[in-house]
């Protein structure tokens, strides 16, 4: 009975079974109908749209305005540079393209669970020594300056997604392209303010190559003037600027590393060594260079653009320097190549160095260069030339050498003699981008008449670098350029070649003061009289004569010559400035010498000293031969001139008022000057001695008007210095005194900034001495005058004089 | 008493949960360990950045970019670690938004549930202390006491120990050694630790104090956690050390103390030894220093600041009691060495001449003093009675005892203002006239030699430019010295029954001589402008005139100065009118002498009276009240040199009343200076009217021109 209902049971089953297998197929097929897996995180990054996408050291992507880097794990902690550079503007009067708003730093990639973050590394010490290295690393983290929220995982998970807009976007300093040395400022006396408007700016493309990427952002600013800081000007104008920020992958450090020598002029890079025998940490100076050999030129691309008549010169310009390379075993060390038809390679690569063509109003020419913070090693360089270096090359042949050469007679000057220019500008620039400072002392090392001879200065050129600004020669005269003298330094000087030897060589520090180095110092601390740009010769005082005597010959006859291509006196409205900015260069050598104090780059064991304050007697020749110049200037009022802008009287005056509050402005550093020398000095009192002379002594009475306006000059800032003295408060400014004594210790590579122990000048009683024997002067030249005016303003002066001496308000 | 002691709230947690078991909350402290609060900034306050606090730095917190990296728990502490983000401006450096990020570690200690027995203090002995308000039924009135800090130093086994053996402590006194250090430094760091155990093996105990390196093979060892006393390098470019120590504020128990040696405090080790000996000793005549010399130099810096961890302060008194001239004997210097104690500041043998190294003389501190002994024995010996009290009245016995030794006796570190010409920082002997004396003259042999001595090792200068400055700042160091006599006090802390008197004012004869040794001085500056140094340091104008300038600020401030001194002397004065007319006489002898003035005479009478004038409320710009009150002669602040080593262990040292504070004359009116000056300015008027016609040029022009000034001033 049993097995009956088994087998019962068991067909029923299997017919279940069958039936079973018919239906589950069925339902198996209904829920492959079911809806699909959720997308990933990446996947709905983009939702249903299609970013511009580039691919190369990592990805980036780019849509709606918001960029989105992928960043691979493999990236993270490996050593990158983060740079930005201004690619165009829209007012080239406010800032220049090829500027670099912040110096390039050492950053990289780091991740926690959550975040993404860059952060920048601090390069700046280090040790060879594992104990000490292992505290630096502990001490030395890096600092976190922008951190992204992970949006997603790569698909292969081995990297993250961020939105990383805000980083490239924004109002920051270290991407604002404000520009402080920009024409708009005219060197600082007016600031501008910068604000920036989020509404108006935005990223435009994205660009990845092999070792480097770069984000072209569009930022925009209204920009506020001010005059003196406080007085507007005009109404707040708008300004954009397209900015690329780029990240490049730092190559394996270099080995050979050198280290800077004040006596050389490199670029440097600063850092602090700890090792553990030292007693004291020490601060060394890489010097920057390229890592070059054999196999590895230097290679220079040619920007297309440029006008075709001035790429060979600039092409040759460039290769100046193969002939420094060429000494020490590196011949074509340095390569021009063309941008191909295709343009290729792509100018946004930063990896590639490049002259590159500007089209804007500013007339001269930039470079930039990026170094490897952690060894000194240039990565790449740039030139820029912007289109009006035209204009400005024309200027100075007419007004430097005018005089002598006939072809610097017209607007529209032929291509050689452009082109030569050109290249001498180029080669200057390239010089920069070998990682060499400008060397402001080699023009000075030039004896004046050697500039006057043909061998020499086809020999040896017009200054013994090509680093210094070299002008065209305005010493040479007709008799001399016609006999062959250069007017114009296209090839380098002794100094350039030591320095590549140096530099890239195994040379050693050359003690040939032809090959002197001295560092080109701007503002208060430009001490040294033989350190400056654009002069010639080492005489200014002779240079300068000559100098003026040329342009006396070309205002004479420029008329004559530009009469035709100038018919609508354009060029000659603007002529007058730019006069005036000549003669500055001219005068300005010779002001340099009074407090003047001779710097040598010195290590113990050199011959000299370090610091040297100009002999009085080279100074009190100084002083005499400016305030002669300052009545022999007439021929400045040229009719010429007085076409200009405006309505001007003439130029010679403003000429030399200007000259004159120079040596008044001379009169701080003369004080410092004294202070830093033992035994006999020129010294404050008796320059303001020598000017009281000079301004009551008998003196044409058609020059009345410009010598009261002096006096009254003098006397402002004499009652000044006597009240400052005597125990008035005081209403002077001094750029060294006000400072407190500093002992901080500037030497060698770091900015001076301070002068140590110093007090101000015991010479309040011989200022008062001065003062006394001036009421003297004052006295006798109004005895002597004819002119009711004269006799007015004497008695005016006196009376002024008197109150202050009496105390009386 | 309870009601009026809750507790501040530091900071409130909601309770998120409960543990499991229900034993314990739950609460998120993240807004703790990843916020702004001040009181766990980990950016230091005297950091190199902000010249150590004196420039203003503004620090934004960027909570965005900070959290939390790791969390440790032990049986007797929690730590979490935290990354901070910053960003830091110091607009006198020019430094704006710098990015900065700090990875800290904040550590809560379980502390002993009873706490340890305090030992009473007073402020007669060099001990750091805490300040409580004693209330008590017994006794009318609350009174402050002060609990000494100390390390809970038990004897592990008390009868062996009350039998008069050496016994080992319950828990030793330990210091985890950096390993980062350079393996130089090693060997002077360990010493400088374990030398200590001398002391403490005197009252009994063996092996109190020792130095281990981080361990390798303990996973509980954090250095950075709160519970482990460590001495660690910090590869900063500061000159300097520090020492800061935490205790258990019930009882003033030292829980953790920690010292930090900064890279550089090496350099000023060498600074120190060139400028100081190298006249002496010609080993260190070089700008690499002998290993075992600076070594040890190492080692007692370090010693210094393991002092402080054990809770001792600093006794600037300790080398005042040595007469100046046993400085340059062989025997006493090797025996007793510059100093009685090395908590105080003495530095070198700067006393030591050209030829005494040959003699035998030693040139350093000792390796401990007599008045060290001392410390350890009062703060340390096990006193087996019931109560702190009874404890007291031992340990105040000692102090009482102590007090008729003058090398026991306690010179407080004054901080503002220098009243006790005993008690100052780096200063040698019981005659600072003479020591100075010493000290300048090596100071111009070192000057004289720099280039012959440094030309080989030093080629950019870089070496004398330090040593340079570093002379100058002597050289003020030992003229401050002197100025302190010019009205000084000698001040005691003093019980009933002890051997010394409150103070009592610098006599007369010493003060006159100091004053006459500044103004020797103001004549005798040169040395200091060697061009043939200075001249390849870059650009530098004349030390000389910088230093006389400040000179003579002081001096004519001393009339003032001497005024609280005069008050407070019993007889024979000097007072403010004799001290005028000292520096009167002096400044315009040469005009009574009718002579013809050199620059520095000139310059010399010109800032008399320009800092009379102002004084006298004449001028319109400077400072007149600060002026009056000058106390020491100003090292004008940029080239301060930051020699603050050694800040002391604990951050502030309360201040409750009197005895631990800075002496404050209460009751006491500074004698107007307006009219001795304004006398003073009368009377050079009528001695220049008389010479206004003086034969010399530069010299009429000199005297016509202070006429000028005076009619101005007077206007």
């Amino acid at each position: 009975m049993r097995a009956k209902y088994n087998i019962r049971w068991l067909g029923t089953g299997l017919i279940l079974l069958i039936l079973l297998c018919e239906v589950l197929p069925a339902a198996g097929k209904r829920r492959k109908k079911l809806p699909e897996p959720p997308k990933t995180a990446y996947e709905r990054l983009f939702a249903d749209e299609t970013p511009r996408t580039v691919r190369g050291l990592f990805t980036l992507h780019l849509l709606d305005g918001d960029v989105y880097l992928e960043i691979p794990d493999s990236l993270l902690g490996r050593d990158l540079l983060l740079g930005v550079t201004v690619l165009s503007v829209s007012d080239g009067e406010e800032s220049s393209v090829g500027m670099q708003p912040s110096q390039p730093c050492h950053v990289v990639f780091q991740r926690t669970d959550s975040l993404l973050q860059i952060a920048t590394i601090d390069s700046r010490s280090r040790s060879d020594d594992p104990e000490i290295g292992r505290a630096l690393a502990a001490s030395r983290q890096p600092s976190v300056i922008a951190s992204f929220p992970i949006k997603a995982m790569t698909p292969d998970s081995c990297g993250v997604v961020v939105c990383a807009t805000s980083f490239f976007r924004n109002g920051d300093s270290y991407l604002s392209p404000k520009d402080p040395q920009s024409y708009s400022s005219r060197e600082g006396l007016f600031l501008r303010s910068y604000e920036y408007r989020s509404e108006a700016s935005y990223i435009r493309d994205v660009a990845a190559f092999a070792d480097n990427v770069s984000v072209m952002s569009e930022l925009s600013y209204e920009v506020s003037s001010y005059a003196f800081g406080v007085i507007a000007r005009g109404d707040p104008e708008l300004f954009t600027a397209t900015v690329r920020t780029s990240f490049l992958l730092l190559p394996e450090a270099m080995n050979s590393v050198r280290k800077a020598d004040p006596r050389v002029g490199t670029a440097t890079s600063r850092y602090v060594e700890y090792a553990p025998e030292g007693q004291g940490a020490e601060v060394c100076y890489y010097a920057s260079r390229w890592r070059v050999d054999a196999g590895h030129p230097i290679v220079f691309y040619l920007d297309d653009r440029f006008p075709a008549s001035w790429k060979p010169y600039i092409e040759r310009g460039v290769l100046t320097w193969n002939d420094a390379f060429a000494k020490i075993g590196l011949p074509q060390a340095i390569e021009v190549r063309h941008v191909s038809a295709e343009g290729l390679p792509d100018v946004n690569d930063i990896r590639y160095s490049a002259v590159r063509y500007v089209p804007s109003p500013a007339r001269d020419l930039r470079c930039n260069v990026w170094t490897d913070p952690r060894t000194g090693e240039i990565l790449s360089a740039n030139i820029y030339i912007s289109h009006n270096i035209g204009p400005q090359i024309q200027t100075e042949r007419l007004l430097q050498s005018g005089a002598v050469d006939p072809r610097a007679r017209h607007l529209e000057l032929d291509e050689a003699l452009f082109g030569e220019s050109l290249q001498a500008k180029v080669a200057h620039y390239a010089g920069l981008c070998l990682g060499l400072l400008p060397n402001g002392g080699a023009s000075q090392v030039v004896p004046v008449d050697s500039l006057r001879n043909v061998h020499f200065t086809n020999e040896y050129g017009l200054s013994a670098s090509i680093l210094d600004e070299v002008p065209l020669n305005y010493v040479a005269r007709s008799e001399d350029f016609r006999r062959g003298v250069r007017l114009c330094q296209t090839t380098l000087g002794p100094y350039d070649y030591r320095a590549v030897e140096w530099l890239y060589g195994n040379g050693e520090v050359s003690d040939d003061p032809s090959c002197r180095f001295l560092q080109l110092r701007s503002g208060k601390f430009a001490l040294d009289p033989r350190s400056r740009a654009s002069d010639l010769g080492d005489d200014p005082l002779r240079a300068a004569e000559a100098g003026l005597a040329n342009l006396d010959v070309v205002l004479r006859n420029v008329s004559e010559w530009i009469d035709d291509e100038d018919r609508d006196y354009a060029y000659r409205s603007a002529l007058p400035e730019s006069v005036s900015f000549y003669c500055n260069a001219l005068f300005a050598p010779v002001i340099a010498r009074l407090g003047g104090v001779l710097i040598h780059e010195r290590r113990a064991g050199d011959a000299g000293r370090g610091i040297e304050p100009l002999p009085a007697e080279t100074q009190r020749e100084a002083m005499r031969w400016l305030l002669r110049q300052l009545d022999e200037l007439e021929w400045l009022d040229n009719p010429s001139l007085i076409v200009g802008e405006g309505l001007n009287p003439g130029v010679a005056d403003f000429v030399r008022v200007d000259i004159f509050d120079r040596i008044l402005q001379s009169l701080d550093r003369i004080a410092l000057c004294a202070s830093l020398s033992d035994g006999a000095t020129y010294t404050r009192a008796e320059a303001m001695d020598d000017l009281s002379n000079y301004l009551w002594s008998r003196s044409d009475p058609s020059d009345e008007n410009f010598r009261m306006l002096l006096q009254r000059r003098f006397l402002d800032r004499l009652l000044a210095l006597v009240g400052e003295a005597t125990g008035r408060k005081s209403t002077l400014r001094s750029d060294y005194f006000d400072q407190s004594l500093t002992a901080d210790d500037s030497a060698g590579f770091a900015p001076l900034s301070g002068v140590s122990y110093l007090t101000r000048p015991e010479d309040g009683h011989l200022l008062y001495g001065v003062l006394l024997d001036s009421r003297a002067r004052i006295e006798s030249a109004a005895a002597r005058s004819s002119s009711p005016q004269m006799r007015g303003h004497c008695a005016w002066m006196l009376r002024r004089v008197t109150h202050f001496l009496e105390n009386r308000r | 008493m309870a009601s009026s002691n809750i507790g501040a709230i530091y900071r409130l947690f909601p309770i998120e949960t409960f543990t499991p078991d229900s034993s314990a909350v739950v609460i998120d402290v993240t807004d703790l360990f990843v916020s702004d609060d001040e009181r766990l900034s980990p950016l230091d306050k005297y950091s190199q950045h902000t010249l150590s606090g004196r420039l203003k730095r503004k620090e934004t917190f960027e909570k965005e970019k900070s959290y939390v990296t790791g969390i440790k728990a032990f049986s007797d502490n929690v730590s979490v670690c935290s990354s901070l983000n910053y960003r830091v401006t110091i607009s006198e450096r020019g430094l704006r938004d710098v990015p900065v990020t700090v990875s800290a570690t904040r550590s809560i200690l379980l502390l002993d549930s009873l706490p340890a027995r305090p030992r009473l203090t007073d402020s007669r002995i060099a001990i750091f202390p805490t300040g409580k308000m004693l209330y008590s039924p017994t006794t009318q009135g609350a009174r402050p006491v002060w609990y000494a800090h100390r390390w809970r130093l038990e004897p592990s086994d008390p009868e062996a120990y009350r039998r008069g053996e050496v016994v080992d402590p319950v828990k030793p006194i330990v210091f985890y050694i950096d390993r980062n250090f350079p393996r130089t430094w090693l060997p002077y760091i360990f010493e400088g630790v374990n030398q200590w155990s001398e002391l403490f093996e005197e009252i009994g105990f063996r092996n109190a104090v020792q130095a281990r390196l981080f361990p390798e093979d303990d996973p509980e060892f954090d250095p950075d956690n709160l519970k482990y006393s460590c001495v660690r390098y910090a590869p900063v470019t500061i000159q300097n050390a520090m020492g800061p120590s935490w205790t258990d504020p019930r009882s003033g128990q030292i829980v953790s103390a920690s010292v930090y040696l900064y890279h550089d405090v090496i350099e000023l080790i060498n600074n120190w030894l060139f400028v100081q000996t190298s006249p002496a000793d010609p080993r260190v005549r070089q700008k690499q220093i002998p290993q075992q010399i600076i070594g040890d130099a190492l080692r007692y810096v370090l010693s210094h600041e393991i002092g402080h961890c054990l809770g001792f302060m600093h006794n600037m008194g300790a080398s005042a009691v040595i007469p100046v001239d046993s400085l340059r004997s062989p025997s006493f210097t090797r025996q007793t060495g510059t100093t009685l104690s090395i908590m105080d500041y003495a530095r070198f043998n700067y006393v030591a001449q050209p030829g005494d190294f040959e003699r035998g003389v030693r040139m350093t501190p000792p390796r401990f003093g007599v008045y060290d002994r001392f410390l350890v024995k009062w703060n340390y010996t096990p006193l087996f009675v019931e109560s702190p009290e009874e404890e007291y009245l031992l340990t105040s016995e000692w102090l009482r005892e102590a007090s008729a030794h003058p090398a026991l006796r306690y010179g407080k570190q004054q901080f503002s203002e220098l009243l006790d010409p005993r008690s100052l920082s780096e200063d040698l002997g019981d005659d600072h006239v003479r020591a100075s004396e010493y000290g300048i003259a090596n100071l111009k042999y070192v000057l004289a030699h720099l280039n012959a001595w440094t030309e080989s090792d030093d080629p950019d200068y870089t070496y004398r430019k330090a040593i340079y400055n570093g002379i100058v700042n002597q050289y003020f160091t030992y003229l401050n010295h002197v100025y302190a006599d010019v009205g000084g006090v000698y001040l005691y802390e003093k019980h009933v029954g002890d051997s010394v008197e409150h103070y009592r004012s610098v006599p007369r004869e010493r003060q006159m001589r100091a004053l006459e040794f500044l103004l020797d001085q103001l004549d005798d500056m040169r040395w200091l402008d060697d061009r043939s140094v200075t001249d390849n340091l870059g650009l530098v104008a004349s030390a000389a005139d910088a230093v006389c300038e400040a000179v003579m600020k002081a001096v004519v401030a001393a009339p003032s100065k001497v005024g609280l001194s005069a008050a407070l002397a019993a007889g024979d004065a000097f007072t403010p009118q004799a001290c005028m007319s000292l520096i009167y006489d002096r400044i315009w002898a040469p005009t009574q002498r009718r002579e013809a003035l050199n620059l520095s005479q000139i310059k010399r009478q010109r800032l008399f009276l320009e800092m009379l004038g102002t004084v006298a409320g004449l001028r319109a710009e400077g400072d007149s009240k600060s002026l009056a009150a000058m106390r020491q002669i100003e090292v004008p602040a940029a080239f301060r040199a930051d020699r603050d080593l050694f800040s002391p262990a604990s951050a502030e040292c309360p201040n409750p009343v009197a005895g631990y504070g800075e002496p404050l004359p209460l009751f006491y009116e500074a004698p107007p200076m307006e009219g001795l000056a304004y006398d003073c300015v009368l009377r050079i008027r009528r001695l220049l009217e008389a010479q206004r016609n003086h034969p010399d040029l530069q010299t009429r022009l000199h005297y016509r021109a202070l006429l000028h000034t005076i009619e101005t001033c007077l206007k």
